[in-house]
């Protein structure tokens, strides 16, 4: 399980969103932590294989991102996600089993599993405009996990959440990341301080500093603020 | 023991399989199995059951004008029928973009089955509807007189095709993709200069074959712009 990026650059126009950035990923949490505007969006598109690079190359053990074999063991929360208003908790979900190749039968079953997991079995029937902003963000995890993905691609995903689900929510990517190569995207340290096996920090599409911060003293959020000053 | 019971009693032996480990354990069996296709046929089973009725109903309504008036012998109802090609041509192109207008784009792109094959296999479905429904207008409409089958055809085929080529190209900007719902004004766009092409060359009546020879032109143009925007890369800088 390893996500090989290689001198990985983005271009819009005269803007280098993304700048030459190499990296490994193995099975575990990795934050990306940087300002807004530091590319961490346009590097998780990429990722995802929704944004083709300008130049560099992105593998997912051996295989391109823009396959179909990728695709299948991917899983994706953007920062902005809609849907159709005639659509409950349930028929979401279904609409994307459906688009992740699932039989009807098999999804389901899916659906009922991740509505209970991320704890919307009650509502699952409920339109998705009556749903708060933590319980939308908790439907976009479980549209995600649908495929069982190898890959978990997450960007701002604590955006919206109140301080209790923030907390369920890192205690879900902490599980996850134990089977997966999870990828968080968040300006937010204290989403990752505990919980990422590996912090990626970047700005102006470069990558400023990548390590481990579990075993370190000190505050993750001092730090950050010293490296962006 | 019944059965029953036997499920019971093996439930409280065994416990929930923890949902993650269990998801690690399935994924390592599926790797042996062959994995699932994305084909377009498979796209387009998918997205026939989510196009909305509307859609559909609108080019059965096409269908329905000339028996209406064959019933009720309402001579201008092909008139009716041709000023609203742009119109029906644009929804078809707003129901298929439909994912841009309610953000889901994005979350499709990731999918097996991509959101490019989405968009292709919408508008696929909904372009294949209300072609078949143009076709039997026209056969309808003229009684199935070869002669004005044609003329019939290409004057409902001809607006159709001119909306669904601005669209497209309209739908490959950034405003066209922020404002889906643009496509009715550039089908209005389209329709008043139908008017004004009626209006002003009332008396010039063009042979049909030169008529035959430009909507092939433009269907061939709209196969192109439809090709550029299913391919177009859609995101851009933040």
């Amino acid at each position: 399980m390893e996500l090989i990026a290689d001198r990985l650059t983005k271009q819009y126009g005269s803007k280098i969103a993304v700048d030459r950035m190499s990296f490994e990923l193995k099975k575990g949490v990795i934050g990306l932590l940087g300002a807004n505007g530091a590319g961490k969006t346009t590097l998780m598109r990429m990722m995802c294989g929704i944004l083709s690079p300008t130049s560099g190359e992105l593998s997912y053990n051996g295989l391109s991102v823009t396959s179909e074999e990728y695709r299948n063991v991917l899983g994706y929360l953007p920062q902005d996600f809609g849907y159709y208003p005639e659509f409950t908790g349930k028929d979401f979900l279904m609409y994307f089993c459906a688009l992740k190749g699932l039989d009807k039968k098999a999804a389901k079953a899916r659906c009922a599993e991740l509505l209970d997991l991320v704890g919307l079995k009650d509502v699952a029937g409920v339109k998705v405009k009556k749903y708060s902003g933590g319980m939308k963000q908790r439907l976009g995890i479980a549209q995600a996990l649908i495929n069982r993905p190898e890959v978990l691609i997450l960007d701002e995903p604590t955006a919206g959440l109140d301080p209790k689900e923030r907390v369920r929510f890192r205690n879900l990517i902490e599980e996850l990341g134990k089977e997966s190569i999870v990828v968080l995207s968040t300006h937010i340290v204290s989403d990752v301080e505990h919980i990422a096996d590996r912090i990626i920090m970047m700005k102006s599409g470069q990558i400023i500093w990548q390590g481990s911060w579990k075993e370190s003293d000190g505050s993750l959020e001092d730090f950050y603020l010293k490296e962006f000053e | 023991m019944k059965d029953r019971e036997l499920k019971d009693a093996l439930k409280a032996y065994a416990g929930t399989p923890d949902p993650f480990r269990k998801d690690a354990f399935i994924r390592s069996v599926a790797e042996k199995e062959k994995r699932k296709r994305a084909t377009i046929p498979a796209q387009i089973f998918v997205q026939a059951r989510y196009i909305r009725v509307y859609a559909w109903l609108t080019a059965v309504v096409i269908v329905l004008l000339p028996l209406f008036e064959a019933s009720v012998k309402f001579a201008p109802l092909f008139k009716v029928a041709a000023d609203v090609m742009p119109f029906l041509a644009g929804l078809g192109v707003i129901e298929a973009m439909r994912a841009e207008a309610h953000n889901m784009a994005e979350l499709e792109q990731t999918t097996l089955l991509s959101a490019k094959s989405a968009f292709f296999a919408r508008m696929i479905l909904i372009g294949a509807a209300q072609f078949a429904a143009i076709l039997a207008a026209a056969a309808l409409f003229s009684k199935g007189e070869a002669g004005s089958m044609l003329t019939a055809g290409i004057n409902l085929i001809l607006p159709h095709c001119v909306t669904n080529i601005l669209c497209f190209v309209l739908e490959r900007t950034k405003f066209g993709r922020e404002n889906v719902w643009s496509c009715f004004a550039v089908a209005a766009g389209v329709f008043l200069l139908k008017l004004i092409v009626e209006t002003t060359a009332a008396s010039f009546t063009p042979d049909n074959s030169l008529l035959l020879l430009l909507t092939a032109v433009l269907i061939v143009i709209e196969i192109v712009e439809f090709k550029k925007t299913v391919n177009t890369e859609e995101l851009s800088w933040n």
